[in-house]
């Protein structure tokens, strides 16, 4: 069977640890004993800890993000061990930086490679390949993995910046963007069967 | 103008109550006939027939709600004039159901079952709306207290009173009434959620019928529902700063269960692309239409920051 299929089958897994931890955090939130928490210490706690919870998925989420697409740039055994090595310098600037800063170079190199898969995928490389066929369904992809990606980095490494807002509405355009273009110009309803 | 206003919503009980009763007939009605024509393939037409009674009554009770909406503008006497959105209070779940009667109709056209289906649950909503959130029986109650509460304020001609009564009001106006971000990001998820209902119909009947037509339909309505939420989700972004500066609403169970259902539909969407993941794809259809109902839920069941909003 295909890794590809393999691939989705992490991403959805992926996604829905993220659900599963909403769910966490919403219970936590809510069965808090103590009064008007969310005004003390007892909030920011439970801020950074629900973030210390998102960490690990977001980074696989990126890692496998990374080895969806450009699997045919670099041949496969160099893609896994250059994301094998991104893994572990996120990992050991976990310990040497922190969560944010770690997450921020993860995020800074996950921003190039998607900038380079859209630029590939503009110029109708073959290098890159995609689960859906078609020009316009790949460009859209391309569009929308870019926003989400310069959505995250955003939220993590500019939430104090004055350019949060701007680079804000350039992710969220991107990412409407990306769906609208990606779904509507998708006509195959399965493209690998 | 304070009477102009007082006549103004006893006017939209009036007119909008009987339409609501009538409405709610017409679910019994539609909830039966739907039943009936799954279970024996007959009675389309009526179907069809009570489906658009059902959105013509809903859509002259939004009518009724338009005109109350303006009357507010005209005759509330404020700093300044209120331009209250549609879907705000006991009009939110009203304007899902308007949706989702002209979703259900759309849905006949491509499949029979799936319109049936949607019926049934639009049947359910409407009988909800009219027990629970009925916007005719009490017209905007927290903004009629807020209303009434400012007139009382001027009424003492009580200077500081009535400063810190207009001020407390005027907090309220600017980011959540007059706010511009209420007349995008509210609809755009209703309607979303209008979308994705026709997507849960479809996912029940493939999971059931395992026929990949279904699949398609399903496809269909979740491609609007997806790129609705995506972008509703997005525009309460800036509005959330602004609004929410110096608040606590990070990890918020509102905000919480947002990115639950939204990174759930990624997950169909993206099990789609394989049809042997067919089976995975409607249970995850399903589980994110559960997770939509659980996310509306969240503002009432799990007060946070949005709660506050209501």
């Amino acid at each position: 069977m295909k890794w590809d299929y393999y691939l989705i089958l992490i991403t959805a897994a992926l996604l829905a640890a993220i659900g599963a931890l909403c769910v966490y955090a919403t219970v936590i939130y809510t069965y808090s004993s103590t009064p008007l928490w969310t005004m003390g210490l007892e909030y920011k706690r439970y801020v950074d800890e629900m973030n210390r919870y998102a960490y690990l998925p977001v980074v696989l989420l990126l890692i496998v993000l990374g080895l969806c697409i450009p699997k045919r740039v670099v041949p496969r055994v160099l893609l896994f061990r250059f994301s094998a090595g991104i893994l572990v310098a996120t990992l050991l600037l976990v310990m040497a930086a922190g969560l944010e800063t770690s997450l921020a170079f993860l995020l800074g190199i996950a921003l190039a490679l998607q900038a380079c898969v859209l630029f590939l995928t503009l110029r109708k490389s073959r290098l890159v390949v995609f689960e859906r066929r078609g020009h316009t369904v790949q460009v859209g992809s391309s569009l929308l993995h870019l926003g989400i990606v310069l959505f995250i980095l955003d939220f993590v490494a500019l939430r104090e910046s004055g350019m949060h807002i701007g680079i804000f509405w350039v992710s969220a355009l991107l990412m409407t963007g990306g769906i609208a273009i990606s779904m509507f110009g998708d006509k195959n309803q399965y493209p690998f069967k | 103008m304070y009477q102009d206003y007082i006549s103004a919503r006893e006017m939209a009980g009036v007119i909008g109550q009987p339409l609501m009763t009538y409405a709610s007939v017409i679910s019994l009605m539609l909830a039966a006939v739907s039943v009936y024509y799954l279970a024996s393939g007959k009675w389309f037409g009526l179907l069809a027939r009570l489906l658009k009674v059902q959105a013509a009554l809903l859509a002259l009770g939004f009518l009724v709600l338009v005109w109350f909406h303006v009357q507010i503008y005209n005759y509330v006497d404020f700093i300044e004039r209120l331009a209250v959105p549609l879907w705000i209070e006991n009009e939110k779940l009203y304007f899902w159901a308007l949706l989702l009667s002209f979703f259900a109709l759309h849905s006949c056209r491509k499949d029979s079952k799936v319109g049936a289906s949607a019926a049934i649950v639009l049947a359910v909503l409407s009988t909800i709306v009219y027990l629970y959130s009925n916007p005719f029986l009490e017209p905007l109650p927290k903004l009629h207290s807020e209303i009434i509460g400012w007139y009382s304020a001027l009424g003492t001609g009580d200077q500081m009173f009535i400063q810190q009564a207009g001020g407390q009001f005027y907090g309220r106006v600017v980011y959540y009434y007059n706010s511009e971000y209420m007349w995008l990001h509210p609809p755009m998820l209703f309607i979303a959620y209008a979308s994705l209902a026709i997507t849960f119909a479809a996912c029940v009947f493939m999971l059931v019928g395992r026929e990949m037509r279904f699949d398609e339909i399903a496809y269909g309505y979740a491609k609007i529902g997806y790129l609705l939420l995506t972008a509703g989700m997005l525009l309460g972004y800036p509005w959330a700063v602004a609004a929410w500066s110096g608040t606590s609403w990070w990890w918020d169970p509102k905000i919480n269960g947002s990115i639950m259902m939204w990174v759930l539909y990624s997950a169909y969407l993206h099990t789609r692309i394989y049809d042997r993941l067919w089976r995975l794809s409607a249970v995850l259809g399903i589980v994110c239409f559960l997770a939509l109902v659980f996310t509306y839920l969240l503002t009432y069941i799990a007060p946070g920051i949005h709660s506050v909003a209501q």
